[in-house]
């Protein structure tokens, strides 16, 4: 920081293009330019789902803080009860009330309003398979002996009033049947549903149920339950028909509202009413389908590190919080604040709060959360670390009584566990789970996380990623020194911290996430947070008891196991490996699976374990090519395919009302639920594959794949048997070829040479080969490799889906996308197929080789990142990053890389016995040192494989040896380094001047050295024309990013201390500082000797 | 060749002047300057500057109104504030699309000869403490980022401030004209861009022919143009005179940094050439330019007279000099440019022509308001040496699409600067000639056909 104390903060922020050709360059401008400018845009952009400004809000007030509170309630409702009262369920949890399990639906209405609604009168239970002999007059004995056994387990804990005595509180016979397995007498099985007091006993009643009892006195023996293992919030919803984020409506006169003095939630309405009062409105109608305007709050804090070590909350303390709240519809936050520890000079547009010290300012911004209400709390990071930061340093401070209540209940702190999430999907994770009532803690990471792979997870390049929006980074160790400077560098880290508040905003709404949750939500039924925490099981169990409720069919409680037994996945064909410069249609399977699981009906419920007698095979079952057996439809339709059938159907539907639908954010509001109709009808299979899971069902998944695989390989027969040469009227030139086939996809080479022709041939073959199969299985032609290199699992080409222009470069399995890569691999991989014509992406890949090999890579294309995620002596090898982090760490502890932290490097040359680990440095220390790089490692271990495996096949797998040798990797350059064993030497060897041109050793002459032995002098200025090109290169360089900072920053007038690593110009402007001085030294020898000539 | 022997010339007295502000001394080379960021110079410039448009506002304003701290300004108060103009374009030239990204699609922008500047392109002022963006009687499309000047008006809103008045820098002074006796003329040729193209360096070399041998006295057509051929005392060679890089300079430059192959160094020897010919009939003046062989930022340093080895013979007829470039010649002060700060601000301004960008600077005190923003420049410490402390009698421009000039006044105290507008001549075929003593200029056309 200048000397100085100046106001501005060097704040990034500009617009910085897309990638996506529709946006528009906007008018750049600094962060606190758009705060400045947030009140008028408000103003102008009500939202598009008609809210106005939040009712009873004035958005000229003066004070800011008269618009934390939410709008006041109206129309008696609250105080009366004659008005039936709407809204939005966001969360829900249960509580118990003595003997009652009282049922928490909190939410907001459609006029901004909180609401809590307890519901009454819904009792927990299970199933079980009753004894042969048990009969209506056992039930009261059975309540009476489940009671007292209960009683023993019950007394330990679960938090039941002492005085409850009724733990079992009713066992009623029903008839159903397991869901597994066909029988013809399926349903005439006798269940026992067992109520009991509370959701948290139910697997302690199982277990006991499971060890023996004697029911009917005839015994003790062992019962099987069913339905013991659902959550208790699903079990709820299922029978009451809610959805996750659908609308309820209270009935007029049913409910009481709670008096005020004692309530137990912050919510304005607080409510009570029986469950049979309560409305719920399925989501499908347009009228109950839109969103209530939700508030989200989303917040980022500040805290104050000590040299090298992660912040501690038990002595680092909290310094800024800052704060945006939004309105859901709406496109700009109404609240932007910042707690700052400390006087703080003011920001245009947005409060400052000053706090006298830390207790106060997490006390004020506590009672901040609770006045403004938030449903949803949002931020980077902020469940893993600003939450449980806050929480732990309110109890390190003595004040996490006050400071917890964030949640909606008015004396509950809210409590932090660890907790790790396991998903096929996404690996294991450890998380921290934060337990608020009443509220969504929606973590835009989280989410970025679960549906996206990227290079670099940080807020600044995911914002990059997706908004094109940089934002400034500041060390940790700068953030000290501005703390504990004026009120103007306090003010400079406030700006910082509000936009990394801001940006987790603007990320959900470029990616649509709040809206696509809550739309899978209701699609699948289930709350969204459990989409959040949860992995993909719950969903589809969710989706499924929805059917079995009305069938009589239970699900049993599968024990985990381990799968003993692989079965076999999809197919993939043997490529014909090679360079198509010819139109290659593709033919898919629309949604294959599913369609696969609703033609063949396979389900629980029509498996059959051996055929029945009389059953006739392909009349009344099928046998899958796995060699299990299903029943046909007329036997009984199964539910997993009625399931699919929906989504499918829905699915369907949304993409209709997609493509007539005019406004923007019902379009959006579409657009999410056909991507969530689409993801929860894929995971229905994978459900029944899931071993470890509730309901897994080997018989179900590999008769899917099976079949897969069947259809892969007779679409191949079909297609190479009717495109035959002359076909179609003569539009088949040559014999049609099944080039590759993967799961759910052929590719063909009709031999036809436009792009249109291979559209109609290929729209022909998706119709042709439909015919042969069951329906609803689709065979659909969608895209186009005009040109396709290929090898197994690895092709490449332009996707076409209009005759005239490709839509964009598709690549699979290539490592343009890979993390661990530097990204000159990806760039030279996705240039070279980009070219797409052999001679030039041949050309291109020896320019970079040779580039390479001559130095002449800027070196934030060499930067390799690893996460580091345990301390060193964890890792059983060495990994390069683990051992550079602790050379870093001896080097300065206060800037090394910590856990968790993302290390970035670059192998140099170094010492060549050494192993990678030691030769891996911080590029900031390569550039600062002119350390080597090691070429070779670059050529042989980074480029050579992925480009190999793209020009293999032109190449008759004589790529590598091409890229490894050959006339461009006969010239290399190697700078001398600045430390270690040569440095000596080099120094020495700098005193004696040498020719620019040939190395010479020059002499003195009058005091001036000639830049250029007498031998070189006719050419000198082919000489001094390269050193100048080069150096002014540099130059260019150096005034366009240091004043693009400077622009980025938004001042002209303030220092730039921007750190981003990941911008994409952070090394180039470091570096091009390192080579200018070197570059105008030997410049001045040209400049000197030139003088002295006068 | 003594030019004395071919035609009796009459010479006036000549100093450069460039050494003092254009010249990079050692100590601007050391490592430390290039750890510099580019807001010192901001720095020097509003120190040096905002004194003058506080002078002038005493003027304008009355002398109550003192200068109000952005930060103190009280909403609805009419106030006196003043800053640096920061200028938010829609179409501003991003450093991100040249080098982040070779793949990446570049955003829509406008191209060749349209003006970057769009209508909603808004100005912010900003001093010490604060920003506030600038609405009103201020016409964005007439400033670029750069500016150091002052606003007569009040705050509305938070972040608006509704200008009633601008208030340029008082104008700096001039020396007296000097009174020149004798009909003096002086050359100037400007963007001869020599490229890889070798069709087109021939008729540039064809044109500069017919030039050269005008000026020796094989060519001329009256006794009018002898007389002006005996009195023309220099030739001033204005810039981009070639390009070193073969096809698009810097273009996407980064990762791959440079190869012998990229450049073109046998344009020096044709250069070479050429200089070798006019400076052994006249002395020349070789100003650098874009593409020309020597350092990038500005103050561009004199490229070294060393690698034109036939030239260098022609001793103290042949110099090269720096630019921006700054002489006296009987007494009258130049100050010129090879034209990338004109080109660069008519670029970033809506419907202002080189002349009226070029006066623009002049009153506002600056020979280059855009470097180091949009033209590189080095990054100085203590001193900005754009800025113009005496008011030049004669301000040229190099390369721009046609001769252009006129007398203008700057300021209110009547002095009077001839502006110049330079015409490239590998376009024109066109060159300039002043007489130093009626200031007329007179555009003469070369053209090889």
């Amino acid at each position: 920081m200048s000397s100085a104390g100046k106001k501005r903060p060097a704040q990034p922020n500009q617009d910085h293009p897309s990638k996506r050709k529709d946006d528009k360059p906007e008018v750049k401008g600094t962060f606190e330019a758009k705060l400045e400018t947030l009140d008028s845009q408000l103003q102008s952009s009500n939202g598009n789902q008609g809210y106005s400004a939040p009712a009873g809000i004035d958005l000229d007030s003066q004070n800011p803080r008269d618009k934390w509170t939410r709008p006041p309630l109206r129309d008696g409702i609250g105080t009366n009860t004659n008005k039936s009262i709407a809204f939005q369920v966001v969360d829900l949890d249960y509580f118990m009330d003595k003997e009652d399990v009282v049922i928490r639906l909190f939410g907001a209405t459609a006029t901004e309003n909180s609401i809590c609604a307890n519901v009454r009168g819904y009792c927990p239970y299970f199933y079980a398979l009753a004894p042969e002999d048990f009969k209506e007059e056992h039930r009261e004995h059975a309540i009476n002996i489940l009671n007292d056994l209960l009683r023993n387990h019950a007394r330990s804990g679960f938090g039941l009033d002492k005085e409850v005595e009724h733990f079992v509180k009713d066992v009623q016979i029903v008839h159903g049947g397991n869901i597994y397995n066909y029988r013809p007498d399926n349903l005439q099985q006798t269940f026992l549903k067992i109520s009991i007091v509370s959701p948290r006993l139910i697997t302690g009643c199982r277990n006991i149920l499971q060890q023996g009892v004697d029911l009917t006195g005839t015994g003790r023996k062992s019962l099987d339950a069913f339905e013991a293992n659902i959550d208790f919030e699903v079990r709820f919803m299922v029978d009451t028909d809610l959805v996750g984020c659908g609308w309820v409506e209270m009935k007029a006169g049913k409910y009481k509202n709670v008096p005020d003095a004692k309530k137990c939630t912050t919510c304005q309405i607080e409510l009570t009413i029986n469950v049979n009062d309560v409305i719920v409105h399925p989501p499908t109608t347009p009228e109950w389908s839109d969103i209530a305007p939700l508030r989200t709050l989303s917040f980022d804090i500040e805290c104050l590190g000590r040299k090298g070590v992660f912040p501690d909350a038990s002595q680092d303390p909290v310094i800024q919080i800052a704060n945006m709240v939004q309105i859901q519809g709406q496109f700009e936050p109404f609240i932007r604040n910042v707690f700052v520890l400390g006087t703080c000079a003011p920001i245009i547009g947005s409060e400052v709060i000053e706090c006298k010290d830390e207790i106060e300012l997490l006390q004020e911004w506590s009672k901040f959360i609770r006045k403004v209400d938030p449903d949803i709390l949002t931020g980077y990071n902020i469940q893993n670390f600003d939450l449980p930061y806050i929480l732990e340093r309110a109890k390190a401070l003595k004040v996490d009584s006050r400071v917890g209540l964030l949640s909606r209940l008015l004396t509950t702190p809210c409590k932090i566990r660890d907790a790790v999430l396991s998903s096929k999907q996404m690996g294991s994770r450890n998380n921290k789970l934060i337990a608020m009532e009443g509220r969504i803690i929606f973590d835009v990471l989280q989410v970025v996380l679960r549906d996206y792979k990227l290079r670099s997870y940080t807020l600044n390049s995911v914002s990059y990623h997706f908004l094109g929006e940089q934002k400034e980074d500041v060390e940790y160790n700068k953030i000290a020194e501005l703390h504990n400077g004026t009120n103007l560098t306090r003010r400079r880290i406030a700006v910082y911290c509000m936009k990394d508040a801001y940006l987790p905003l603007r990320l959900l709404d470029k990616l649509l996430s709040l809206i696509n949750y809550i739309e899978m939500a209701r699609v699948t039924g289930v709350p969204v947070n459990f989409l959040i925490f949860r992995g993909q099981q719950i969903k589809v169990v969710s989706q499924l008891m929805r059917k079995t409720k009305a069938e009589n069919l239970f699900l049993p409680v599968v024990e985990a196991k381990q799968a003993d037994e692989a079965y076999e996945g999809a197919t993939v064909l043997e490529p014909v490996r090679g360079y198509y410069n010819e139109p290659i249609a593709t033919l898919d399977f629309a949604s294959l699976y599913p369609s696969i699981m609703i033609a063949h009906n396979l389900c629980y419920t029509t498996l059959l374990g051996k055929p029945h007698p009389g059953m006739e095979l392909d009349k009344d079952y099928i046998k899958t090519p796995a060699g299990n057996f299903f029943v046909k439809s007329h036997l009984r339709k199964g539910l997993l395919p009625r399931v699919l059938d929906d989504l499918l159907a829905a699915r369907k539907k949304a993409k209709n009302d997609l493509k007539n639908e005019k406004d923007p954010f019902r379009k959006m509001v579409l657009n999410g639920r056909q991507q969530a109709l689409k993801i929860s009808a894929n995971s229905v299979y994978g459900f029944t594959g899931a071993m470890v899971g509730k309901l897994p069902c080997v018989q179900i998944s590999q008769s899917v794949t099976s079949f897969g695989r069947q259809m892969i390989d007779e679409t191949k027969a079909t297609v190479e048997r009717i495109f035959k040469k002359g076909a179609f009227d003569g539009k088949c030139p040559v014999d049609a070829q099944v080039i590759y086939g993967d799961t759910d996809s052929v590719m063909v080479k009709f031999g036809v040479q436009s792009v249109a022709e291979a559209m109609e041939l290929g729209k022909i073959g998706a119709e042709e080969v439909s015919k042969i199969f069951v329906k609803p299985i689709k065979l659909e032609f969608e895209k186009m490799y005009p040109y396709l290199l290929i090898n197994k699992k690895r092709y490449a080409g332009l996707y076409w889906t209009k005759p005239d222009k490709h839509d964009k470069m598709d690549c699979k399995g290539l490592e343009t996308v890979r993390r661990d890569n530097c990204p000159l691999v990806s760039k030279a991989l996705s240039v070279c197929l980009e070219k797409m014509d052999k001679d030039g992406a041949i050309n291109y890949a020896k320019r970079i080789i040779s580039d390479l090999l001559c130095n002449r890579i800027d070196i934030s294309m060499l930067i390799i990142t690893k996460e580091l995620t345990k301390t060193g002596d964890k890792y059983q090898a060495k990994q390069a990053h683990v051992e550079l982090a602790e050379r870093m760490y001896k080097r300065d502890p206060g800037s090394a890389p910590r856990l968790g932290d993302r290390v970035p490097y670059v192998v140099t040359a170094g010492n060549k016995n050494d192993p990678i680990s030691k030769r891996a440095e911080h590029p900031l220390y390569v550039l600062h040192n002119s350390l080597p790089i090691d070429k070779q490692y670059y050529l042989e271990h980074q480029l050579a494989k992925p480009l190999a495996r793209i020009f293999d096949p032109l190449f008759n797998d004589k790529a590598e040896e091409m890229l490894l040798k050959g006339e461009h990797t006969r010239t290399q350059i190697t700078r001398a380094p600045k430390i270690g064993g040569l440095v000596g030497w080099a120094k020495q060897a700098k005193k004696v001047p040498t020719c620019l041109g040939c190395k010479a050793q020059l002499k003195e002459v009058n005091g001036i050295v000639p830049p250029v032995c007498d031998h070189c002098m006719p050419k000198i200025h082919v000489i001094y024309a390269l050193k100048v090109a080069t150096l002014r290169n540099a130059e260019h360089r150096f005034a366009r990013l240091w004043t693009e900072c400077q622009n980025c920053a938004g001042t002209l007038r303030d220092e730039v201390f921007c750190s981003a690593q990941d911008c994409p110009i952070f090394y180039m402007r470091e570096k091009v500082k390192i080579d200018l001085k070197e570059q105008y030294d030997v410049f001045q020898r040209f400049t000197n000797f030139s003088n002295a000539l006068k | 060749m003594n030019e004395e022997e071919n035609l009796k010339r009459n010479l006036v007295p000549f100093a450069d002047e460039s050494e003092a502000d254009f010249v990079l001394r050692e100590s601007d080379m050391s490592e430390e300057n290039f750890k510099r960021q580019f807001y010192y110079v901001y720095r020097v410039r509003i120190d040096t500057i905002q004194p003058r448009v506080e002078a002038k506002a005493r003027l304008q304003l009355g002398k109550d109104k003192k200068l109000t701290e952005l930060q103190n300004m009280k909403k609805g108060e009419e106030v006196f504030v003043a800053g640096t103009i920061l200028k938010k374009m829609k179409y501003r030239p991003s450093v991100l699309y040249e080098f982040a990204d070779e793949d990446q699609e570049l955003p829509e922008t406008l191209e060749g000869g349209v003006s970057l500047s769009a209508e909603d392109d808004i100005l912010e002022l900003e001093d010490d403490r604060q920003i506030v963006k600038l609405r009103g009687n201020v016409n964005a499309g007439k400033f670029t980022t750069g500016f150091v000047l002052g606003f007569y008006g009040h705050q509305v809103q938070d972040n608006y401030f509704e200008v009633k008045e601008v208030i340029l820098p008082e104008v700096v002074p001039q020396l007296e004209w000097p009174l020149v006796k004798q009909d003096s003329y002086v050359l100037f040729v400007s963007g001869l861009s020599l490229t890889t193209d070798s069709r087109k360096n021939a008729l540039v070399i064809t044109g500069l022919n017919l030039l050269c041998r005008w000026i020796s006295g094989e060519l001329y057509f009256s006794d009018e143009e002898e007389d002006i051929i005996q009195n023309m005392s220099r030739v001033i060679f204005a810039g981009e005179s070639m390009s070193l890089f073969k096809g698009e300079e810097f273009s996407k430059a980064t990762t791959l940094t440079l190869d012998t192959e990229d450049l073109a160094p046998e344009l020096i020897t044709e250069l070479d050439d050429i200089f070798s010919r006019f400076s052994s009939i006249l002395p020349v003046d070789l100003m650098p330019g874009k593409g020309d062989p020597t350092n990038d930022l500005w103050p561009q340093q004199p490229i070294p007279r060393v690698i034109f080895q036939k030239s260098i013979k022609n001793e103290k007829s042949f110099r090269t000099v720096t630019n921006p470039y700054k002489f006296k010649l009987a007494d009258i002060q130049f100050v010129g440019t090879s034209g990338e700060n004109v080109s660069n601000m008519v670029n970033l301004t809506r419907d202002m022509s080189s002349l009226d960008v070029m006066q623009e600077s002049l009153e506002c005190g600056l020979i280059a308001p855009t470097a180091p923003d949009s033209v590189d420049a080095f990054p100085f410490r203590n001193k900005d040496p754009f800025i113009i402390n005496e008011l030049p009698h004669v301000f040229f421009g190099g390369n721009q699409k046609q001769l252009d000039h006129r007398m203008a006044h700057i300021g209110n105290d009547g002095a009077k600067v001839l502006l110049l507008a330079l015409p490239q001549f590998s376009e024109s075929y066109s060159v300039a000639l002043l007489n130093i003593r009626t200031m007329e200029v007179t555009e003469y056309n070369f053209s090889p056909s």
